[in-house]
């Protein structure tokens, strides 16, 4: 259980610094989404379960389409 | 020589770190029992909430029962945020509603992603639905639910861009602020009753007790629901056909 949730505390931390480090915007939010996906199974694992379906349904999937949406319209920089 | 604003940044964060890395020790273990936030409200929830909100998920019992007021609040701020977008965004110019539709996305679907999609959607509507009316004994709610909603609608949205189907802007303000009325005339029918604010026993139906106030946090969650996809559904509207030249 311990060993679980440490293992995927180390995923988000190495997506929060890959998105950071990461000099293509689309690529920097799609890991912003996997970070967002490993919140939601870690917040599972904790047991609650309300909070990793929000963070599913808003972080990795919503919030992706609005960024992606907005480098759109902004027009692709690399 | 390093600028001022340099090393400040650094000593900034390592004092942080270090005032951080102290006191996470005095922070209480995961499920410890004697954690003050384990002492004074958790047993009455846990003891009580089933009998009081007739909600057997504690979450929902909280969220839409004892603690409703916050979750006004809530609502009030998503639909602050898209309030803010649609202004940030320039789709209302001088009062008037105005599209700029500046750069569509390429129609990107094939026939397999538009099966796809249309093999799915009435599934993930459908789950929608099941989420917001069974969130009482669930996870899940009327935030949940309106996202779930949401995304199917941008779904379509995404692999049919052409398409006038989907929600409109004006349908999505409709749809946000008749959520939003929804939440507060529930709220104003305890006050006629001269009860508190958001007291669902004033609620006009013949049950008492648990299950009454099981309706009274049922509409809340519809409302909140309605809120959030109508919200969600026009931010990503309007980023995807008005943003200002």
């Amino acid at each position: 259980m311990a060993f679980l949730s440490s293992i995927f505390l180390v995923f988000m931390t190495v997506c929060a610094i890959m998105a950071l480090r990461v000099s293509d915007l689309l690529s920097s939010v799609v890991i912003f989404g996997v970070f967002s996906f490993f919140s939601a199974t870690f917040f599972a694992i904790l047991g609650a379960l309300d909070v990793a379906f929000t963070e599913a349904a808003v972080g990795a999937a919503i919030t992706t389409v609005f960024f992606v949406s907005a480098i759109f319209q902004t027009g692709r920089k690399v | 020589m390093q600028p001022f604003a340099w090393w400040f940044n650094r000593l900034a964060f390592l004092g942080a770190a270090t005032v951080l890395f102290f006191t996470a020790r005095n922070i209480p273990h995961f499920g410890d029992p004697d954690a003050s936030a384990a002492t004074h409200v958790s047993p009455r929830y846990i003891e009580k909430a089933k009998d009081e909100t007739g909600a057997h998920n504690m979450v929902t019992a909280v969220l839409a029962d004892y603690r409703s007021y916050d979750t006004l609040g809530e609502t009030v701020v998503i639909f602050t945020a898209g309030m803010a977008c649609l202004m940030v965004l320039g789709v209302f110019e001088n009062g008037r509603h105005t599209f700029v539709a500046t750069k569509m996305f390429e129609p990107f679907g094939s026939n397999i992603i538009d099966a796809a999609a249309r093999m799915l959607l009435p599934f993930i509507l459908t789950f929608a639905a099941y989420v917001v009316v069974h969130g009482h004994d669930s996870p899940g709610g009327g935030f949940q639910g309106g996202a779930i909603c949401a995304a199917a609608i941008i779904l379509f949205k995404l692999i049919r861009p052409e398409s006038k189907m989907g929600l409109p802007i004006r349908q999505g303000i409709i749809l946000s602020c008749t959520g939003l009325l929804i939440y507060v005339g529930i709220g104003l029918l305890g006050l006629l009753a001269e009860l508190n604010y958001l007291d669902y026993a004033a609620l006009p139906f013949d049950k008492t007790g648990g299950e009454l106030r099981a309706y009274g946090s049922l509409g809340i969650e519809l409302g909140v629901f309605l809120t959030v996809t109508g919200i969600l559904s026009l931010i990503f509207q309007a980023l995807f056909t008005g943003a200002k030249e």
